[in-house]
């Protein structure tokens, strides 16, 4: 950095009221001289301005209220999105409780009930964890744990057809290996296709979304 | 409106522990106070006045349900931007495959009649924007921050989570490569 960047700097640091007399002194008797710095004040402090004003200018025009209503829409609209997914996810997971209790049905109400309550408690926590994450870093590095936890989730949402594969082998091995019946074939056929339609979302839609926004936090 | 003093985000995080009632209200204050600034950043973050609107009601969406959580290890009001920063990421991640350009997207239609100056500081914004979105993410943050009225260097850097003086130091240099690409255009 050379002696101009310096004073750049400080320029930026006057500014915003963060700079001590002593260097505010040197600051301005080195701009008497400077063309360049002065230029440099002059292209910083017009910038700044056209940002903040353009904004002000643009919030006075935005209806509040409306986007109030939004955000009660969106607030419903989650329950609903939630009830849905807990709904299509016991659809596919009853199946299975037929598939580990064999005949015994009896029992598969209670494991329904039981997978009922884990499901509806893991989607309600979903969207608090989301606000966590979003913005629970603490004093640490925003954009690097944000790049982070975004390469996580891209390695996750590769591993999606594995899964998928596993869980299909898994089941079939289980049902081959103990001489099951129509039902239960029935049951695994809804199973695994819940579980390809997950893992093809996963892999087509989200991974796709999460390799853009890391493309854009990756950006030089 | 102003933004919330310290102790008025004390004041409104023990709210939050006081019921559902309590707890909207809380909310509602929240949303008063940071709303412009929130609007400020997500603007500044997306292309267009649609993204931002959206970006903005998913950041309280997310304070919202996040909020009965809040454990105060930040201040409040650093964790709503944080959050809108994230927001404004997740919906320009959102686009279509073909996007509209960008002058497209930047020069949106008003139809209401404007006198010239206006109409020559509307076009200087818009070449300012188009500007800032061909920016490294640090830049734009960083200069997004500080064009956030009532946001100090200080609580920047809290945003942020980087030293004071890499602020400074990021604020510097994406001013000048802002300078230089409005220069091109």
């Amino acid at each position: 950095m050379n002696r101009c960047d310096e004073f750049e700097v400080a320029i930026e640091m006057r500014h915003h009221g963060a700079l001590e007399p002593a260097v505010e002194a040197e600051l301005r008797a080195h701009i008497e001289g400077c063309a360049s710095c002065r230029a440099f004040e002059t292209l910083s402090t017009n910038l700044e301005k056209q940002m903040t004003a353009e904004t002000i200018e643009e919030a006075r025009t935005v209806d509040w209220n409306v986007l109030r209503e939004g955000i009660q829409h969106k607030l419903g609209q989650d329950v609903r999105v939630r009830l849905k997914a807990m709904g299509l996810t016991l659809l596919f997971i009853f199946p299975a409780t037929l598939l580990m209790k064999g005949s015994r049905v009896v029992e598969s109400p209670l494991m329904f009930v039981g997978t009922a309550l884990a499901v509806l408690g893991f989607v309600y926590l979903r969207g608090r964890l989301r606000a966590h994450q979003m913005g629970g870093y603490g004093h640490r590095d925003l954009l690097f744990y944000y790049r982070l936890q975004l390469e996580r989730r891209l390695r996750l949402s590769r591993m999606a057809p594995v899964v998928g594969l596993g869980a299909t082998a898994y089941f079939f091995s289980r049902l081959a290996a103990q001489g099951s019946s129509t039902l239960q074939w029935v049951g695994f056929a809804v199973l695994t296709a819940g579980i390809w339609a997950a893992a093809a979302f996963n892999f087509f839609v989200r991974r796709p979304r999460i390799q853009r926004e890391l493309d854009a936090l990756r950006r030089p | 409106m102003p933004p919330l003093s310290p102790a008025q985000e004390q004041a409104v995080i023990q709210r939050l522990k006081a019921g559902a009632g309590a707890r909207e209200e809380a909310f509602n204050q929240v949303f008063e106070a940071t709303r412009e600034q929130v609007f400020a950043i997500c603007r500044h973050l997306t292309q267009t006045r649609a993204e931002a609107e959206d970006a903005l009601q998913d950041c309280f969406l997310s304070v919202h349900q996040g909020l009965p959580n809040f454990r105060g290890d930040a201040r409040l009001s650093t964790w709503i931007y944080r959050i809108a920063i994230h927001a404004s990421f997740k919906v320009r991640a959102r686009r279509h495959r073909n996007p509209a350009p960008l002058e497209a997207a930047a020069h949106e239609p008003d139809d209401r009649a404007q006198p010239d100056d206006l109409a020559a500081s509307r076009q200087e914004a818009s070449r300012v924007q188009l500007a800032l979105q061909q920016l490294s993410p640090e830049h734009q943050l960083v200069l997004t921050l500080f064009a956030v009225d009532g946001l100090g260097h200080a609580e920047i850097a809290d945003v942020l989570g980087v030293p004071l003086g890499t602020v400074w130091s990021r604020l510097h240099l994406a001013r000048k490569r802002l300078g230089e690409l409005c220069q091109l255009r």
